[in-house]
């Protein structure tokens, strides 16, 4: 349908959204950030986790802390990715994607704790180990504490960039109605999406892949790729149902723009296990020492287990649900799959992490937990409190009221 | 043909009506529909929304079809080389065990999606009862418009409940641009039969 909407179609779209729920929210997401910091002081003092050393909470804070930057800069992948393809069922949700990026600079803050902690997760950050081992001291040329230290500097920097671009160029575009400002967006895009695929990238070698220095897989950043744009894409759709149901988006979005995520998490689940076997798959037929050595740890105990239980967990009962048209289309159902994709998410980073932050496998425990829950309402907090300064759809992008009527065929 | 029904011996393929506009063909198929015909097609010549809906149109039997054949290509492609590599020839391979499936893989997820595409396509087609090479509604001359400007809706013969009076009776109250009576096989006699409503001739 060519429909082409007036501005004053977009002002009236405006005026007839309820008001924002942002301030409310945020204040709730703030005592929930601090109640579990208070539960996970508490929970360090009264010794309720036994294997908690420095070790395995810096792990365990590093896994919380890429979980919520995944999301962030996935969602900042799609942005990008929706604007070159030109896609205008998505744009009623664009704001919400929008919205999710905002942390990206305050999560920079939260890595400081991780830079002033590198030797207790990092192998390659210790000296007395680099000069031991001279696999270690051969790669300190990229793995030294200064220059990772650098890089997640460039990182932060670039897609902070990115994201203020986007955000900046879409208020433009709410207050004039400027119909060039659309052409703009897909330019910063392009420059965006190759800055941020390379160094997001770079980042899943530098943060996941270098806790074992001594194993590579070229794979790694596809897979570190894979796992956030699919639990950004989980995290969107739950914010879209929950805004839906809450009717902070009016009537722009319909079961359609749902059945349209379903989609494509369908899509992504599939993506993620591809990469994931493939990653797999060549380690094992190549059968190295050195590169089967990081999946034989994770086939053993506990590992093994929270193994098996991403086979099926992050891959086959989301295939399976996602198979159906009539659960893409009921909001209880998507919503419930969305939830558990971004629970394997999570346990999917915990895997990666966390056998080399711990001398024995232990298992999750509640202070995985609390960090968790604190990152997260953190960052909840700042997406909320985004949500109220500007309206929850972008009211000036003139492919807005078709995007509404969207229809599956 | 299904000799049950008398329009069919009489050679009636059904009865056509057209329209000029969207709007009326969409309001005269949920006419036709709520008058219990079930056995109709649309003709238009671009895709009117809802246009499905009205005709009682709920879903295509393309998914199972899709599912069925996905699977099976999944377990062909396993099958056969779990048969070659364990049953038929076992070959010693870098020491692997002969049942390694993780080799076995990438050619099931192939295979998988090879006889789930083709079967959607091949399903696709013999759903719509394609390749048709002869349609009897290309007998009513008025149909060439259906390319053009014409929004066509025909009731067919079959319809267990199709009769040829009360289906003219149902059409002229939807105030059509024409209503034809479509043979089975093109009968001139048939284009005598059309009653044209007046001066609408173009």
């Amino acid at each position: 349908m060519n429909h082409e909407p007036s501005a004053n179609e977009s002002d009236s779209l405006a005026l007839h959204l309820p008001p924002s729920p942002g301030a409310g929210l945020a204040r709730g997401f703030v005592m929930l950030a601090l109640a579990s910091g208070v539960a996970f002081a508490v929970g360090m003092l009264a010794g309720f986790a036994p294997g908690m050393d420095g070790r395995r909470l810096a792990g365990s804070y590093l896994v919380g802390l890429i979980f919520v930057t995944t999301i962030s800069i996935g969602a900042l992948a799609w942005i990008l990715l929706l604007h070159l393809t030109g896609a205008v069922w998505s744009v009623v949700v664009r704001r919400l994607l929008e919205n999710l990026t905002r942390p990206i600079p305050w999560i920079a803050g939260m890595f400081i704790p991780v830079a002033l902690n590198l030797s207790r997760i990092y192998a390659w950050a210790d000296p007395s180990r680099v000069a031991s081992d001279h696999e270690l001291s051969r790669k300190a040329v990229w793995l030294n504490p200064t220059f990772f230290d650098i890089r997640a500097v460039i990182y932060f920097a670039a897609w902070s960039l990115i994201a203020w671009r986007m955000t900046q160029l879409s208020t433009q575009q709410d207050q004039s109605r400027d119909r060039s400002i659309r052409r703009r967006m897909v330019g910063s895009s392009a420059w965006g999406l190759l800055l941020l695929a390379h160094t997001a990238s770079l980042a899943g070698f530098d943060w996941l892949m270098s806790i074992d220095p001594h194993w590579t897989s070229t794979m790694f950043g596809v897979y570190f790729w894979a796992g956030s744009i699919l639990g950004s894409l989980a995290t969107l759709t739950l914010l879209t149902i929950g805004c839906r149901s809450a009717g902070w988006l009016g009537e722009a979005v319909s079961v359609e723009h749902l059945h349209d995520l379903g989609k494509l998490l369908f899509g992504f689940v599939i993506f993620w296990a591809y990469i994931a076997f493939c990653q797999y798959f060549l380690i094992w037929y190549a059968n190295f020492p050195e590169e089967t050595r990081w999946y034989a740890i994770r086939r053993e105990g506990t590992w093994n287990a929270l193994s098996w239980a991403l086979v099926l967990g992050h891959f086959a009962v989301p295939f399976l649900l996602l198979l159906f048209r009539a659960t893409k289309r009921n909001p209880v159902w998507l919503a419930l799959v969305a939830g558990w994709i971004l629970i394997f998410h999570y346990i999917d980073l915990y895997w990666i992490i966390m056998p080399g932050c711990q001398r024995a496998a232990s298992g999750p425990n509640w202070l995985d937990l609390s960090i968790l829950v604190m990152l997260v309402s953190i960052c909840g907090a700042i997406v909320a409190w985004a949500g109220r300064t500007r309206p929850l759809l972008p009211i000036g992008d003139p492919r807005l009221a078709e995007s509404m009527a969207f229809h599956n065929s | 043909m299904h000799g049950h029904d008398e329009a069919n011996t009489h050679g009636l393929y059904g009865v056509l009506a057209e329209y000029d506009s969207p709007e009326e063909l969409l309001s005269a198929t949920q006419r036709a529909h709520a008058a219990g015909y079930r056995k109709m097609e649309a003709y238009t010549p671009f895709p009117v929304d809802g246009i499905a809906e009205a005709m009682g149109f709920e879903k295509n039997g393309v998914a199972p079809i899709v599912l069925t054949f996905g699977l099976l290509g999944g377990l062909t492609g396993f099958g056969m080389q779990w048969y070659s590599a364990v049953v038929s020839y076992p070959l010693n391979i870098g020491g692997r065990p002969f049942f390694s499936w993780p080799a076995f893989i990438p050619i099931t997820f192939e295979l998988t999606v090879l006889f789930a595409a083709i079967s959607a396509v091949v399903g696709m087609l013999a759903l719509n009862g394609l390749p048709k090479p002869y349609h009897p509604i290309f007998n009513a001359p008025v149909f060439d418009r259906a390319s053009a400007d014409g929004f066509f809706l025909c009731i067919e013969a079959d319809d267990p409940s199709f009769d040829r009076e009360q289906a003219h009776r149902l059409l002229e109250e939807t105030s059509p641009r024409s209503i034809t009576d479509v043979g089975l096989t093109s009968v001139p006699a048939q284009e005598t039969m059309a009653t044209r409503r007046e001066g609408i001739a173009r």
